[in-house]
């Protein structure tokens, strides 16, 4: 059970450092508004909605968008949670004590991320407050929103997954943060260009962005073959976090 | 019956860094009880060999048991007879000196039950009980140090492996940190890494000499003091008699020719101990005007490298032969 004796010393070290403090508030704040900002325009298209007896309800007009501005927030606070994995034991000098430990790379590796998920479970709470919040107030489509919550926490767990195996590639913790924000963004670009050069480029061009496959998880949809491409997105980036840390021991 | 199995058992250890061999087959032991110095000037290998001995590093080629566990095999269980203290103590900053050393112990597979003694006995050891509660990024560099060595032994390691334990301490808190290293000799053994000679001295009964990833001497520390116990002594002669003539001396065993007039004799390790240096036969007829002898010297304050000793030895020497 050592991994997990490393998942808690990470998840406390996170939460003893002010980053994971001010990326939570920072990354809170901003979905808040924009969560404020759709609510005001549905309360403002509801009576023409009504008018016109259809249209989306309030969780199916709210949900993907929420949750689509969240993801593209998380893509930014997520590399500075996870650059400090390896990079920052490798600045500290104290990957030594772990590797000299009787731990396997793979422990040191999975203790790692699930620390992590740690924290990233915190993300999602509290960004799922927000929807939840609703409840108060009017019916919410209650496996809508817990699709929405699933969709996220296999998100940004595959984007987690990205920025440790960064992380274990470089002893700079910018240098980390910088190149998993750099391909998050790459791939979802790439998704975008696609949508835009139409058939057969969307799908293909589009399959490797995580962005791409949250989108029906958002719409109340669950695609199996969306939850398995984040499974292996992390199992992996996870795989090769676990594969350069031992090359540290061979190769170095 | 007391177990003999040596703690530390390293046969043949290579470790290449590209076309860089930077440990070149290193045979090294550690039995129980004894303190094993490992010296060397920066650059010598000395970091890498622990490395390689502590798992963190993969040998290129070579074998290492840990108390009879293959390392390479079995890290796990290897490992757990095991501490270290890489060159730089490798501490959270953020962490109190009592989290630390908890969480060091429970990856070192110490049970919940037994952790809370286990960082005590540690801490008592180490004498860290008045700063249990202090973040170690506010701990000066001695008291660093000192939980760095308690972060080794709180799993109550049999060998310990310490990389430059006194390196950048001021003398009070070397010395202190010798006779913690010295008072954990005594239940442990212990590998050390130095390039200090007087700490070898100080501490160790037994030196592993270091140069170019290679071990060049290997043995008691007494030798050092003891010239007795040397079986190697390079004399200078200004006529040097036929070979014939010198092994006819008791307890020589080989002759190899340095230079003009210079000579390495091999001794034998059993003759008797020679009273001071060796009686010089100045017969008249064989013509042999000075018998100096040049047992390896060692400088006091630091270990250098053999060129260096070698040059020195040569220059003393000439200035010798040049008198009358």
């Amino acid at each position: 059970m050592r991994m997990l004796t490393i998942a808690a010393r990470e998840l406390a070290g996170l939460f003893r450092s002010p980053v994971a403090w001010v990326v939570l508030a920072g990354a809170q704040l901003v979905t808040g508004f924009i969560f404020l900002l759709h609510l005001e325009s549905y309360l403002q298209v509801q009576p023409k909605l009504i008018e016109a007896g259809a249209g989306p309800g309030v969780t199916a007009f709210l949900v993907p968008r929420l949750y689509g501005a969240a993801a593209m927030i998380h893509v930014f606070a997520i590399p500075l949670l996870t650059m400090q994995l390896i990079a920052g034991e490798r600045r500290l000098g104290t990957l030594p004590l772990l590797l000299g430990a009787p731990v396997s790379t793979l422990e040191i590796i999975a203790g790692k991320f699930l620390g992590l998920l740690g924290i990233l479970l915190a993300m999602v709470a509290l960004t799922a407050l927000m929807p939840l919040s609703l409840a108060f107030f009017t019916d919410l489509d209650g496996g809508a929103v817990a699709l929405a919550i699933t969709g996220h926490l296999l998100f940004v767990a595959g984007a987690g997954a990205l920025g440790l195996y960064l992380s274990t590639v470089t002893r700079e913790p910018t240098i980390a943060a910088t190149a998993t924000l750099g391909i998050l963004l790459a791939l979802l670009l790439l998704g975008e260009w696609g949508r835009t050069l139409g058939e057969p480029w969307a799908d293909l061009l589009g399959w490797p962005a995580p962005a791409t496959h949250l989108e029906p998880f958002l719409g109340g949809l669950f695609d199996s073959a969306s939850a398995v491409f984040f499974v292996l997105f992390a199992g992996l980036f996870v795989t090769f976090a676990v594969r350069r840390l031992d090359n540290d021991r061979l190769q170095r | 019956m007391p177990d003999t199995t040596p703690l530390i058992d390293a046969t043949g250890l290579c470790r290449d860094y590209g076309a860089l061999r930077a440990v070149d087959a290193v045979d090294l032991r550690l039995e129980r009880g004894e303190i094993v110095g490992l010296l060397g000037q920066n650059g010598a290998g000395k970091t890498s060999t622990m490395d390689m001995l502590c798992g963190v590093l993969a040998p290129t080629a070579g074998a290492i048991a840990i108390d009879g566990i293959d390392l390479l095999e079995e890290p796990r269980r290897a490992k757990r007879a095991l501490g270290y203290l890489p060159e730089q103590p490798p501490l959270y900053p953020d962490m109190s000196v009592r989290g630390y050393l908890a969480f060091a112990a429970a990856l070192h597979g110490v049970h919940r039950a037994g952790r809370r003694d286990a960082t005590d006995r540690a801490m008592a050891l180490c004498g860290l009980t008045d700063v249990a509660r202090r973040p170690i990024g506010n701990l000066s560099k001695g008291y660093r140090q000192r939980v760095g060595i308690a972060q080794a032994i709180v799993h109550d390691p049999a060998a310990i492996v310490l990389d430059e334990p006194t390196v950048g301490l001021d003398p009070i808190q070397i010395r202190a940190i010798r006779a913690l290293i010295a008072d954990l000799g005594r239940e442990h053994g212990i590998i050390l890494s130095t390039h200090i000679l007087p700490e070898v001295q100080a501490l160790c009964s037994r030196v592993a000499i270091m140069h170019h990833g290679r071990i060049l001497h290997g043995g008691p520390v007494s030798a050092f003091t003891d010239e007795a116990a040397s079986d190697r002594i390079t004399v200078t002669l200004r006529r040097a008699p036929v070979d014939a003539e010198i092994r006819a001396i008791e307890g020589v065993t080989d002759i190899e020719h340095l230079g003009p007039g210079r000579l390495r004799l091999r001794l034998d390790p059993t003759r008797g101990t020679p009273s001071g240096s060796p009686k010089p036969p100045c017969t008249p007829a064989g013509g042999w005007s000075r018998w100096r002898r040049t047992a390896p010297r060692w400088s006091s304050s630091s270990w250098n490298s053999r060129a260096r000793i070698r040059r020195r030895r040569r220059r003393h020497e000439d200035a010798h032969d040049r008198c009358p």
